[in-house]
């Protein structure tokens, strides 16, 4: 589904991602560690497209170039970014929004466009996976929400547009114990045979309950070490340093 | 209905200049070179009135009761020039739920034409008027990000002005509520000259979109104690399109307020201009008035079509000038003018979420005015504008 082969990127001459490999199957779910400053984040905005990274290197998804295509036409072919800090806009309600989104996604993906009743029965639906309060619907895009609501939106808006690939950055950080296990039990309901997970964070809590296929250990902008679930459990017990001492 | 006070000869008074300090981006003078004069004829009448029922009120011909003629530039060209215009009289206490709704048509031969209407609303007495212009073309034809010229370079065949004088007696309450729209190649210009009395209550919405030129005057003298006037105003301007909103607001009296929020979207190569002046009188204590003017520039740089395009492009361009006048010792008042662009984090955010990069700033600038399309009076107005900006071609 996605195989990233030696990417390096950087902003304004500052080295981040220094020749990153990874390969995700469909199915799977995989999770990025690794310190403060290592490099997950730009990882994921490198994937999702933003402006701003000078890009080398390859990154195939399902047997496209991704860095060809902008970020709209990412989302399109199937990969969705959950944000570390979702971005407020004022003006925009979340089902207006949700409606011209899933809409523009349909239609490239040659589906037809959603009557309104059908398009109101699935937001509620899907906002119900995430005990997303339906009032929020008419709320303008992530206006007001408290920390842990913009995350279940992120969610929420994943379940909508269907897609192949999802990338969770820092989902679970600003979470509190109960709102760490909706999102998680709502991100499990979606897995499938068919779609993947790239999930980055800094706890094994949220690990806990994604169970992981793989997890890899990002530091200093490259994979350092990959493993199976038993890997986050040893980072919880012994941090970083061993590895990074490895490293040198 | 038309006065007889046509001239017969073309009229010879000196047009304001940007050499007028309120006439700073928008010089009338060149913007008339080369235009004809059109001298009225009983025929012409360039407007009609709905719903037609309230026809009743109108007072038909002959001088107003009381004229509030300012003596500036524009008002003696309008005057020297006039080819007549409506008058209305709203008798003491007469309320209606109906709007009234005022429809300016196209003055169909090239070159200039004023028009001078009267509206007197006696005490007491609440009226809605909704003021808009038609034009023979749907502005929905015209692109968001045409790389044409500058609307001011373009040679006008037409421009048409209206001086609209209010009078409010005590207790009066209004709402004007406005869309004026100006396809390339034209002017519209207009000018609300308002006299409040005692207590008498205004609001001026104005939304005004185009890609020709169009300058908007708000004066409002507010005379008698307690008077309170709201100015809203949205211009949109694009294809090259010059909206430039004036407001003048005269505090003479104890115990006024006036608020004032303008919102302005300048596309590529085109310009808007937002010029607030607030005087208040030393008599004028207690006054408490608020200005904001919030700027909204769309950038070619930031819009893909600027690598591929081959004509001019330049930045929309946003001139904002507060102008606060305070003579008065116990009062409050306040300005804030903001110029920006569309946030690119927010562009990001709605192209990751699939909506394409045209659609992400058509989406966040139809936000931006939302603000001021929300507090429209009128649901159909409201419609209409969201109507019209949803057609404009983005890509």
């Amino acid at each position: 589904m996605l195989e990233i082969t030696d990417l390096h990127a950087s902003v304004d001459d500052k080295a981040i991602l220094k020749g990153l490999n990874l390969q995700i199957r469909p199915g799977e779910v995989h999770a990025i560690m690794g310190p403060n400053g290592s490099g997950k984040s730009t990882l994921s905005h490198v994937l999702a497209g933003r402006p701003g990274y000078e890009v080398r290197g390859s990154i195939q998804f399902n047997k496209r170039n991704l860095l060809d295509l902008v970020p709209e036409e990412r989302a399109w072919a199937g990969l969705f970014l959950a944000f570390q800090y979702p971005v407020e806009i004022p003006g925009v309600s979340n089902a207006n929004f949700m409606r011209s989104a899933l809409n523009q996604v349909r239609c490239q993906r040659g589906l037809p466009v959603l009557e309104a009743s059908d398009f109101l029965k699935l937001i509620r639906e899907k906002a119900a996976l995430v005990q997303l309060d339906p009032s929020f619907l008419s709320r303008p895009v992530n206006m007001g929400f408290s920390g842990g609501e913009k995350k279940r939106n992120e969610i929420f808006q994943m379940a909508m547009l269907d897609p192949k690939l999802a990338i969770l950055d820092e989902t679970d950080s600003g979470l509190d114990i109960d709102a760490l296990r909706i999102v998680a039990e709502g991100v499990t309901k979606l897995r499938r045979e068919d779609n993947s997970f790239l999930v980055i964070t800094h706890y094994q809590r949220l690990l806990d309950h994604l169970k992981p296929d793989i997890v890899h250990v990002l530091i200093d902008g490259k994979i350092m070490r990959t493993g199976d679930y038993t890997l986050a459990l040893e980072l919880e017990e012994k941090g970083y340093d061993w590895l990074k001492a490895e490293t040198v | 209905m038309i006065p007889s006070t046509i001239p017969d000869t073309p009229p010879t008074a000196n047009w304001p200049t940007s050499q007028i300090e309120a006439w700073k981006y928008t010089d009338l003078r060149h913007l008339a070179e080369g235009l004809l004069w059109n001298p009225g004829n009983e025929s012409l009448q360039p407007w009609f009135i709905r719903p037609h029922e309230m026809l009743a009120y109108f007072s038909g011909s002959g001088s107003p009761k009381k004229a509030v003629t300012g003596s500036d530039a524009f008002t003696s060209i309008i005057h020297s020039g006039t080819q007549g215009g409506w008058q209305l009289h709203i008798p003491a206490g007469l309320s209606s739920n109906t709007p009234l709704r005022v429809v300016y048509t196209p003055v169909s031969p090239s070159g200039w034409s004023a028009f001078n209407h009267h509206l007197y609303v006696e005490q007491g007495a609440h009226l809605t008027l909704i003021e808009e212009n038609e034009e023979e073309e749907p502005l929905a034809t015209e692109p968001m990000f045409d790389q044409s010229q500058d609307a001011k370079s373009i040679p006008l065949c037409t421009m048409t002005m209206h001086h609209l004088q209010v009078h409010l007696e005590r207790g009066a309450e209004l709402k004007l509520i406005r869309i004026f729209r100006c396809p390339k190649s034209k002017a519209f210009v207009h000018q609300v000259d308002t006299h409040q009395e005692e207590g008498s209550k205004l609001e001026v919405q104005t939304v005004a979109m185009g890609s020709g030129i169009i300058r908007n005057n708000v004066h409002i003298q507010q005379r008698g104690n307690h008077c309170s006037s709201g100015l809203l105003g949205l211009s949109v301007a694009f294809g090259g399109g010059h909206i430039d909103q004036y407001s003048r607001i005269q505090h003479h009296s104890l115990e006024g307020n006036s608020h004032q929020h303008y919102k302005a979207i300048a596309a590529i190569n085109s310009t808007t201009i937002f010029n607030g002046v607030l005087r208040v009188e030393p008599q004028a204590q207690q006054t408490n008035a608020y200005q904001r003017s919030s700027n909204l520039m769309l950038d070619p740089a930031a819009h893909r079509i600027g690598h591929k395009s081959k004509g001019f492009m330049r930045p929309g361009k946003v001139n904002a000038k507060p102008e606060l006048q305070i003579f008065a010792d116990n009062v409050k008042c306040s300005h804030g003018a903001t110029v920006g662009k569309l946030n690119t984090d927010s562009i990001f955010y709605l192209q990751s979420r699939g909506l394409s990069f045209e659609e992400a700033q058509r989406i966040l600038t139809l936000a931006f005015a939302m603000e001021i399309i929300d507090q429209l009076e009128d649901e159909s107005l409201r419609s209409e504008v969201i109507k019209q900006l949803d057609l404009l071609q983005w890509h």
